[in-house]
């Protein structure tokens, strides 16, 4: 999949690192701010009163 | 019957895609799944604990090496509104061998900044030591124990609240349903060290203020989540000052 997603990215071989690096940072802040919405909502919230 | 045979390529039923390529793509799903799920527990319990642990290594570097200014002042009884709590008759008296002579003064510290370090809290029946700060908010808490900001601070006359995670977050009150009445807790802040019984244990909903007033007395609510791994209800620990540098003047003076 990574592979094909390179395949389809413009550009010489260092810019589509630079584009499949910068994809992947972005889904792991995206990927952590799903888990912490999901763990502060149903799972734990902060415990405070009010 | 030949024109039957070369009109038979138009006659082919075009089919979707066949049940393995069916079967390959739910498998893919069910792979994602299942690595967002792992992540999910992975970054709940393992990724938040080493946040908050790492937190607390520096809050306590903090408490170790800031000074905070302390000042005796006279107390004055506030007339806040009794406490909504019945002390049980029959709770043994710890001992107060650090209380303070009651000479009408009482130790106050200066009010902490938001994110401040302000002392720690350990309640050995319910396996708790940690370092607590000012505030309540998503960040604060991200760092262990918070206390309300407007409630009082641990010592002072009124109701101290402090607020922590259950399960995730380091999870400092994981085991805050193991503490029961009579057991003791101790907050070490500038002022001093104040030993704090627990008289009272009850579930309450997230929205139910009354365990965050001020009263009259001292005293030091405990909120977190219940039960474990919901955030549904509110586990609350109270519990009133039995020993400390200010123990005496405000027992003796509310």
């Amino acid at each position: 999949m990574i592979r094909r997603f390179y395949e389809l990215l413009p550009g010489p071989a260092a810019v589509r690192i630079a584009q499949i690096v910068l994809a992947a940072a972005v889904l792991i802040v995206l990927v952590a701010l799903l888990y912490e919405w999901v763990g502060s909502t149903f799972f734990d919230s902060e415990g405070a009163v009010g | 019957m030949s024109t039957i045979r070369a009109e038979l390529p138009a006659l082919t039923i075009r089919r979707g895609p066949s049940a393995m390529a069916v079967g390959r793509a739910a498998a893919r799903v069910a792979v994602a799944c299942a690595v967002l799920i792992a992540g999910f527990v992975a970054y709940e319990f393992g990724v938040t604990s080493v946040l908050a642990n790492r937190a607390q290594a520096g809050l306590r570097n903090d408490l170790a090496s800031s000074a905070v200014s302390v000042a005796d002042v006279a107390y004055a009884p506030v007339a806040f509104s009794p406490a909504p709590v019945v002390v049980p008759a029959d709770l043994p008296s710890p001992d107060p061998a650090t209380a303070a002579p009651a000479d009408g003064t009482i130790r106050l510290m200066a009010s902490p900044a938001p994110g401040n370090a302000i002392g720690t809290i350990v309640i050995p029946s319910g396996g708790v030591d940690w370092a607590f700060v000012e505030g309540v908010d998503g960040a604060s808490l991200h760092n262990g124990v918070g206390h309300m900001p407007g409630t009082a601070l641990p010592g002072e006359p009124g109701n101290a609240v402090l607020s922590g995670h259950r399960t995730t977050y380091g999870a400092p009150f994981l085991h805050l349903d193991r503490v029961g009445v009579g057991d003791l807790i101790t907050v070490d802040t500038a002022t001093g060290e104040h030993t704090y019984q627990v008289v009272e244990v009850r579930t309450v909903a997230p929205t139910d203020t009354s365990v965050t007033g001020q009263w009259q007395g001292a005293w030091l609510t405990l909120t977190t989540c219940t039960p474990a791994f919901s955030a549904r209800d509110r586990l609350v620990v109270i519990s009133h000052l039995v020993d400390g540098p200010n123990a005496a003047v405000i027992l003796g003076g509310s």
